[in-house]
């Protein structure tokens, strides 16, 4: 028994030590990676949206209203928060058939993080789809 | 026993001091190899999207400015540009130009059928653009070879087909059209104008109203025509005059309103002729649809009258439809409405065959129960086009709708 308590001594409060310094690490790294795949889910999400968003514009009699509102709705469907769709230039209608229109969403990354603590600096996300109108409004 | 157990746990145990660190120094890359592997997935995933987004809407324009400049060209330019403008992995995308094919789409098993996609071909209607990136375009590569998948590489290809058509309408002018929409008559000879709303050439001018709304909804630009066939026709329309008042004493007319309107038989003066050959283009091809409202309305305003030519109709709708203005990459398409019987010169299913060799598509339309719908339906079938049937006004207008909504600028593939 005296052998025993000997030999288990030295162990005293070292696994512990040793975890304290390398559990932080591991909570980082993992975190990180949340974060890090949480704003490419983002990100993607801008570029569904703003596809999604293109593809109604080249409809005929299509508006800036129904862009929009397209993009909205997967972006509300995917929790985006903070997004803007922007449509340029907006009067959809008025443009020629040939010409071309950008629709661009953008979202802050910052209200749109899931893990505690903050890795990035606040930036904004940005997607955009670039198409020609296909019809002229008659 | 227990005393011993406990000994050699301590003893296996013994060198435990440090354990936590190497066992962290081992896991820790195998964690970062994890990280990597899910941050890549995600990133290869948004690369795809954007590359579709690419590859969808470059496509599209290609086509959209082959069926607008009829050129390959300046379709392949098109792509390209869309193409620039479109950022993947946060760069412009540089899309190689051998990666843009212009060719022809057809369905080559019926309407229902996928379309084929042939490079080049007679009539180039589609633009097929293959987009290719590695997952991991602008990442670093540190990730992605941690987890050993680097230098994958996405092919994502698409085929936007443009279905432009330069259609003319082949309308039946005969006297069996001045009938009732709801009468199984055929045999008028005709009358002058203009004709009564119930009548079955009204009708027709009301469905192709429906016609020229629908097309004015496609994205596609077609070019319209309009023809029309009854059988040579010429007769008169005279004032036929009515009296208002009789004289009571004499029983004679008092007062007499000389010419309130216009009939064949009439015994007033002559106000104008009714005059057909037996087949005529009315407007030549044009991206002007409402062209085709104002010569029906002239014909409803002043009458129509005659036999029924079907066959010479149809060549003076080809002759339109390959004619001025058509165009070497769109679809010629004649629809072909009749209410009888062929009864006058060349039969339409011969000229059917020479509609099909010209690579014309002759859709038909009959209207009315009297119609000779096997015979029409032979001529469809012959160059490819579809029959449809109208017993009503009602039908008529959503036969005309059916045939305005065919196929627009799409992705076939």
């Amino acid at each position: 028994m005296r052998f025993f308590k000997r030999k288990l001594k030295p162990r005293n409060g070292a696994a512990v030590a040793e975890l304290a310094i390398c559990a932080p690490v591991l909570i980082l790294v993992s975190m990180a990676l949340i974060e890090l795949t949480s704003m490419i889910f983002v990100k993607q999400s801008l570029a569904v949206a703003a596809y999604e968003g293109a593809h109604r514009g080249v409809q005929p009699v299509a508006t800036a209203a129904d862009v929009v509102d397209i993009a909205e709705q997967i972006l509300n469907q995917r929790r985006v928060q903070g997004a803007q769709v922007t449509v340029d230039p907006s009067d959809i209608p008025s443009i020629a058939a040939g010409d071309l229109f950008t629709v661009t969403v953008t979202a802050p990354s910052d209200s749109n993080g899931i893990a505690l603590f903050r890795f990035f600096q606040p930036t904004t996300l940005r997607s955009e789809a670039v198409v020609m109108k296909e019809i002229e409004a008659q | 026993m227990k005393l011993k157990s406990k000994i050699n746990l301590s003893g296996r145990f013994r060198h435990r001091k440090g354990a936590i660190i190497p066992l962290v120094a081992i896991l820790l890359p195998i964690l970062i190899a994890v990280a990597g592997f899910g941050i890549f997935l995600a990133y290869a995933q948004l690369v795809r999207t954007e590359l579709r987004t690419v590859v969808d809407f470059s496509a599209r324009a290609g086509a959209k400015r082959l069926s607008m400049d009829q050129s390959a060209g300046a379709a392949v330019n098109a792509a390209l540009d869309i193409a620039s403008r479109n950022p993947v992995g946060g760069r412009a995308f540089s899309l190689d130009a051998s990666n843009i094919l212009v060719g022809e789409a057809r369905q080559l098993n019926g309407q229902e059928s996928r379309f084929e996609f042939t490079e080049n071909g007679a009539r180039p209607n589609s633009v097929r653009v293959t987009g290719i990136s590695s997952g991991n375009q602008n990442l670093s590569n540190f990730l992605a070879n941690m987890a050993g998948i680097s230098n994958r590489q996405f092919q994502v290809r698409s085929t936007a087909t443009n279905l432009d058509r330069d259609i003319c309408v082949v309308i039946d002018r005969s006297g069996s059209m001045c009938e009732f929409v709801n009468s199984s008559n055929g045999g008028s000879i005709g009358k002058c104008g203009p004709l009564d709303p119930n009548t079955r050439f009204a009708a027709l001018g009301r469905a192709v109203d429906i016609f020229v709304d629908e097309l004015n909804q496609t994205p596609q630009q077609e070019l319209v025509c309009l023809a029309s066939y009854s059988t040579n026709v010429r007769f008169p329309c005279n004032c036929c005059p009515q009296v208002i008042s009789v004289n009571p004493t004499t029983g004679q007319p008092d007062q007499t309103d000389p010419c309130p309107r216009v009939g064949r038989g009439c015994g007033g003066p002559t106000q104008y002729f009714v005059e057909f050959n037996e087949a005529e283009i009315h407007s030549n091809l044009s991206p002007d649809t409402n062209a085709l409202r104002g010569p029906i309305q002239a014909m409803i305003n002043r009458g129509i009258g005659g036999g029924t030519s079907i066959g010479s109709g149809l060549q003076q709708g080809m002759a339109a439809v390959t004619g001025a203005n058509s165009r070497p990459f769109a679809f010629p398409t004649i629809i072909l409405m009749t209410d009888g019987n062929h009864n006058n010169g060349i039969g339409p299913e011969v000229v059917a065959q020479q509609a099909l060799n010209d690579g014309i598509v002759v859709h038909t339309i009959t209207f009315s129960p009297g119609a000779n719908q096997a015979l029409m339906k032979q001529v469809a079938e012959t160059t490819g086009g579809r029959h449809l049937h109208a017993d009503s006004e009602d039908d008529l207008k959503d036969a005309f709708r059916a045939l305005a909504r065919t196929l627009p600028v799409m992705l076939t593939q």
